[in-house]
């Protein structure tokens, strides 16, 4: 069960690699504040409100699918994490609170 | 940010965060239209004061003060941007107290006629995209209807009044029930500013803030008649009963 499951797990979570969050937390936050300023100025110029709105609304959809699905760019930094047993601890050694730990 | 829920919520709520600041701003911008050549004036044409009972099984006789005025008026100015509507009124204004008391006591202000004026209607509102875009399936002629409502014109604007002798919607008493012979009763035109986000305006002489620039137009003072009598006005100034 849990073989058929964590594929499904994978999908919906959707996780990411640090350098892709650093740039997804940068975008979001751009987009969403370019596409308001646009809106804004449009709709000052055009006089109508309404087009502040739907440009804002479009413009916040836009910043969700941008960042929201983990799109292959947000994963092409994976951290180079140590395989099981490829650590030499017994060489370098691991001190904690300056006792060596195995 | 590390996945996709995280993300979503972010989102939001940064988009909440810049909807409050938008909005903030689009109220601020209405102080950039200040409205100063709002026009109005409104003239007595003729009041009576009838004896009438305030409903149908009430025992109790009023006397009721039905007005007939005069109104210009040219509220264009104050259609911008962030107008959703205006309601315009006007009030009848009297002493109520006693003569010693005129100084303190405020004075009584009754609605006697008022109207709502719409924004016209944008080409990017809900309906009007509902309209273009997903129309009903009878309305086969609103595709032709649909291309001349692009730019209104300055001369379909909204906001210009001209009523010639009106009848007041509103027939008025007060909690005295005596309207017969009042003195220094006075019209204002008065209006509020309905934005679509930030403050309601008020129109100037109200005291209430904010209040928009303009002319609230004020008829000279007259004095109701007698009871079931009649007085034309034939300039709307005072009389003397």
């Amino acid at each position: 069960m849990d073989d058929l499951l964590a594929p499904v797990q994978d999908l919906l979570e959707g996780q990411i690699d640090f350098h892709g969050q650093r740039i997804t937390v940068r975008l979001s936050t751009a987009l969403l504040i370019i596409f308001s300023a646009i809106g804004f100025v449009v709709g000052y110029i055009q006089q109508d409100i309404h087009l502040t709105l739907w440009i804002t609304l479009a413009g916040t959809l836009v910043t969700a699918l941008a960042v929201v699905p983990p799109w292959p760019v947000y994963n092409s930094h994976p951290e180079k994490w140590f395989t099981q047993g490829t650590g030499k601890t017994n060489i370098a050694g691991i001190v904690v609170d300056g006792i060596k730990v195995k | 940010m590390h996945s996709a829920v995280n993300r979503a919520q972010s989102v939001f709520s940064f988009f909440t965060t810049v909807a409050f600041v938008l909005a903030g701003l689009t109220s601020l911008t209405v102080l950039l239209y200040p409205a100063h050549d709002v026009t109005s004036s409104v003239q007595l044409k003729n009041v009576q004061v009838l004896k009438g009972r305030p409903m149908y099984y009430s025992t109790k006789k009023e006397d009721y003060a039905q007005i007939k005025f005069d109104l210009d008026a040219d509220l264009t100015p104050l259609f911008n941007w962030n107008t959703k509507q205006l309601f315009v009124y006007v009030i009848a204004s009297y002493s109520s107290a006693s003569p010693k008391d005129r100084e303190t006591v405020p004075y009584t202000e009754s609605i006697i006629w008022d109207t709502i004026i719409p924004a016209p209607e944008s080409a990017y509102s809900l309906t009007a995209l509902r309209e273009q875009y997903w129309p009903a399936k009878s309305t086969k002629r609103s595709t032709t209807k649909k291309s001349n409502t692009k730019k209104p014109k300055k001369a379909d604007e909204p906001g210009v009044l001209r009523l010639r002798n009106q009848r007041a919607k509103y027939q008025i008493t007060d909690i005295t029930g005596k309207m017969a012979e009042r003195e220094n009763v006075t019209l204002t035109v008065g209006w509020n500013v309905q934005p679509w986000v930030g403050a309601l305006w008020w129109s100037p002489g109200t005291g209430a803030v904010p209040h928009t620039a303009g002319g609230a137009g004020r008829s000279e003072a007259f004095d109701f008649p007698a009871l079931k009598g009649s007085t034309k006005a034939a300039t709307g100034g005072s009389q003397k009963a």
